[in-house]
């Protein structure tokens, strides 16, 4: 059984100006998304202050639960997880003590659900912290980029290692773009995802340079490095649908099965994963390209100088 | 047999033999309790068991005030033992003691006597007020961090002690950087009466109200029912006078009795025999519990708190107090807490999410790849083996994100084994024999194996290095998955290969 058929030949390459249309916009969506939704982006992880998961044991909706806290005077965001109708996030950022909030929560949920309504779950970040893990993260995420360009560029060459590194950058970005366009928001697990998707992107780019390094290596002189690249997207090509199907499974189980905040997770597994594939055919390969040419035109300019 | 290939069974049995022995205890819970076998139980992270997460800061300032304050009062006693009129001592923000002396004449005195007494105290100034003199000391930086130090190891102690009396199954008290302890008590539920027990000061101090006949200085503080009331600013005995603290119903209201060490007993002989007739106030964090009026002087070291409070308030002030004050307050820069449902709902989720995607998997790889699917399927299952004993030979916890990187482990690691199988189908479509082809495939395929994941655990120690609480979980499960996958689906696979024929109707089954 072949999902692929083995002799097929595409001419990815040509269809580069398309897919870098395409991924333009989709880093201008992601990028809006961004700007627009400002602070309001982060979770409490990043923020500070309180969010606490409750589950209403009879009908309810996010509507009903924003009634009840507004009613209450309490300025929460109410956010209901799409996999359990029952479950919902509050979030506010108060400077009021875990206890006080909790009773305040209580006693609001107690006005409406009398009691059939359990807190599953309470947080409280203090602003220190949060403003300790957003340096952390922004940290970890400029180290992990070093480290793969360092060993890619050591492993391959220089435009392979940019090519790479535009292609995850690609797929984070846009990931975070749809993610947040889901209203939903950035947590500790959302970087931990994200870092993961840097993982599987660069993954799934380097199987594909790994061949092509070896196709370079066993091609005649004259034959343009476009052809061999196309040459190695095809022959691999097979591979990295079935991979990406593969993890699909498995962040799409997690997506349906896991539940809250695994949820979120998994959501943005999966849209990474999806993006990481696309990059891998269209944004990597000719990004490398485009780099190549472009220092072989300078260096051919330079040569021209000195002659 | 070949010998190499024999070396290979041999040397693959035992890793799974050891990875076994690592997972014994987790999968026989009850048997392996306080044994000393070579592992433990694969713990849960309180995001899986339901618990309490603090992360506490120690307000270390206070600390250092109140070491001042102690200070001062102590060098007050010697004074006014030697006659110099001390009306007041005082603790500044600014870490700076401030002695106020009723007149100017006996300033000289007082100042020979904190040279002698207090050396590591440096004099700053004095300052006329009336008739009133007040000299200022400050305390270098370096010995403020000495008892910040010290404040900070003490409530270490102190937080293990009140611990303890929960009796709550492995509790972690960890210090972080310098002054923060972490607090992970899983499987407690009642996060208030942690909170209150663990996080109180619990500073117990005897104080008298003024009299016009004392010259000490008055302050005003709470009682329980909140009106101000006046009392001497001079402590006459404190929390550490305390040896034992029960809960005792006798007298018909519900009260803590005290049984005193003997330096206490002692103190409070003379506090009673001093203060006859007067009223001793009995102030816990601050605030007024009760005043009694003393009677007569009480020896034998015993004394009791009343307040009108609850069974459940009187255990848990028995509770701090016998396990000792803190020595400055704590504030909570992080809190999460989990019910124990929510805990085993997320179990049973993110293990139906794992099995899904495996079967899933399951199905894909043996419809497309045949028997050899089959191969790919044990390493996997193999795979998933080896993280767990991963995971418990590292000791670490199983968490959330955890159970996740599981999962996501279980959708990578297959990725080898396309990439191998790939690689073998092509040898063959090129006309290779078997085993040519087999060789070959295992071959071309380890170099895009080892650079993709090599980048991939990169990732996963850049997270394991910058990330907190789950997030480390969920590193360290990604991490180990990388590398048994590596292992699994290039040595592992490949001695399946190398040992079963594979046969379908035309050649390999692949």
């Amino acid at each position: 059984m072949e999902l692929i058929p083995s002799n097929l030949q595409v001419n990815f390459l040509g269809k580069r100006y398309i897919a870098f249309l395409l991924s333009s916009l989709l880093i201008a969506f992601s990028a809006y998304q961004w700007f627009q939704l400002g602070e309001s982006k982060y979770g409490i992880d990043y923020l500070g202050g309180h969010e606490l998961v409750v589950k209403i044991e009879q009908d309810a909706s996010s509507g009903d639960l924003r009634g009840v806290m507004q009613q209450a005077g309490i300025d929460a965001v109410v956010q209901s997880f799409e996999s359990q109708n029952s479950e919902y996030s509050l979030r506010l950022s108060s400077d009021e003590s875990s206890d006080k909030v909790k009773a305040d929560i209580s006693a609001a949920l107690d006005l409406k659900y009398e009691g059939k309504y359990q807190i599953l779950k309470a947080d409280f970040v203090g602003p220190t912290i949060g403003a300790e893990l957003k340096k952390n993260a922004m940290v970890a995420i400029i180290v992990g980029l070093i480290g793969m360009l360092l060993y890619i560029s050591f492993r391959f060459e220089l435009a392979f290692a940019i090519g790479a590194v535009a292609a995850l950058f690609h797929d984070v970005i846009i990931t975070m773009g749809i993610y947040l366009a889901n209203d939903m928001t950035i947590s500790v697990a959302t970087l931990a995802a994200a870092l993961t998707i840097v993982g599987y992107s660069v993954n799934d780019t380097i199987i594909v340079f790994d061949r092509v390094r070896e196709d370079i290596l066993k091609s005649k002189d004259n034959v343009p490095l476009a052809t061999i690249i196309n040459k190695s997207i095809s022959a691999t090509l097979s591979r990295t649908v079935i991979t990406s199907v593969l993890t699909l499974f498995s962040a799409v189980a997690l997506l349906v099965f896991g539940g809250g905040a695994i949820a979120e997770l998994a959501f943005f597994l999966s849209i990474g994963v999806l993006s990481g594939t696309y990059s891998t055919i269209f944004i990597a390969s000719p990004v490398a390209l485009a780099w190549e040419g472009l220092r072989s035109k300078t260096e051919r300019t330079r040569g021209a100088v000195a002659a | 047999m070949g010998s190499d290939l024999k070396r290979r069974i041999v040397v693959y049995s035992g890793v799974v033999l050891i990875a076994l022995a690592f997972l014994v205890p987790t999968f026989f819970r009850s048997k392996f309790d306080g044994s000393n076998w070579i592992s433990k139980p694969l713990s849960l992270g309180l995001d899986l068991q339901g618990g309490v997460y603090l992360v506490y800061e120690v307000e270390v300032k206070e600390a250092v005030k109140s070491h001042l304050q102690s200070m001062g009062s102590a060098a007050r006693r010697d004074l006014r033992a030697k006659k110099v009129p001390v009306q007041r001592v005082r603790a500044t923000e600014a870490r700076e003691l401030e002695i106020t002396l009723l007149s100017s004449r006996s300033v000289d005195e007082a100042r020979n006597y904190m040279q002698d007494e207090y050396s590591q105290l440096t004099f700053e100034r004095q300052q006329q007020n009336g008739a009133k003199v007040s000299l200022l000391y400050s305390m270098s930086d370096q010995e403020a961090r000495v008892i910040e130090k010290s404040a900070v190891d003490r409530a270490i102690e102190t937080l293990r002690n009140r611990v303890d009396q929960f009796g709550v199954s492995e509790p972690l008290i960890q210090k972080v950087g310098t002054k923060r302890i972490i607090l992970q008590m899983p499987g407690a539920s009642d996060v208030e009466s942690v909170k209150k027990i663990v996080g109180s000061v619990a500073k117990l101090e005897f104080r008298f109200h003024p009299s016009a006949t004392t010259r000490a200085f008055a302050e005003q503080v709470r009682t329980r029912e909140g009106a101000l009331v006046a009392v001497e600013d001079e402590v006459q005995m404190t929390g550490e006078a305390v040896d034992d603290a029960r809960v005792s119903t006798g007298s018909g209201q519900v009260e803590v009795s005290l049984t005193l060490n003997k330096e206490g007993a002692r103190q409070f002989r003379r506090i009673t025999t001093d203060g006859v007739g007067r009223q001793l106030s009995i102030i816990l964090d601050g605030v007024e519990y009760s005043s009694p009026v003393i009677r007569e002087p009480i020896a034998g070291g015993r004394a009791s708190i009343s307040g009108g409070f609850s069974f459940e308030e009187a255990k848990q002030l028995a509770v701090v107090l016998r396990a000792g004050a803190l020595p400055a307050p704590l504030k909570v820069l992080e809190e999460r807490t989990v019910g124990p449902t929510l805990g085993q709902e997320s179990i049973e989720k993110g293990i139906l999410a794992i099995i899904v995607g495996f079967v899933a998997i399951l199905l894909f790889m043996i419809t497309y790849y045949k028997k050899s699917g089959i191969v790919a399927v044990a390493s996997l299952i193999l795979n998933i083996l080896l993280v767990l004993a991963g995971l418990s030979a590292f000791g670490a916890t199983l968490t959330l994100p955890g159970l996740a990187g599981l999962a996501l482990t279980v959708g990578m690691a297959v990725d080898a084994n396309v990439i191998i199988f790939e690689r073998i189908r092509e040898e063959l479509r090129r006309g290779a024999g078997r085993d040519a082809a087999v060789e070959v495939g295992f071959g071309k395929a380890l170099s895009a194996i080892i650079d993709s994941n090599i980048t991939t655990l990169l990732a996963g120690l850049v997270l394991f290095y910058f990330g907190t609480g789950p997030i480390k979980g969920f590193a360290v499960t990604l991490s180990i998955g990388i590398l048994t996958t590596i292992y699994c689906a290039t040595f592992v696979a490949k001695l399946s290969f190398d040992l079963f024929p594979l046969r379908g109707r035309d050649g390999l089954s692949i």
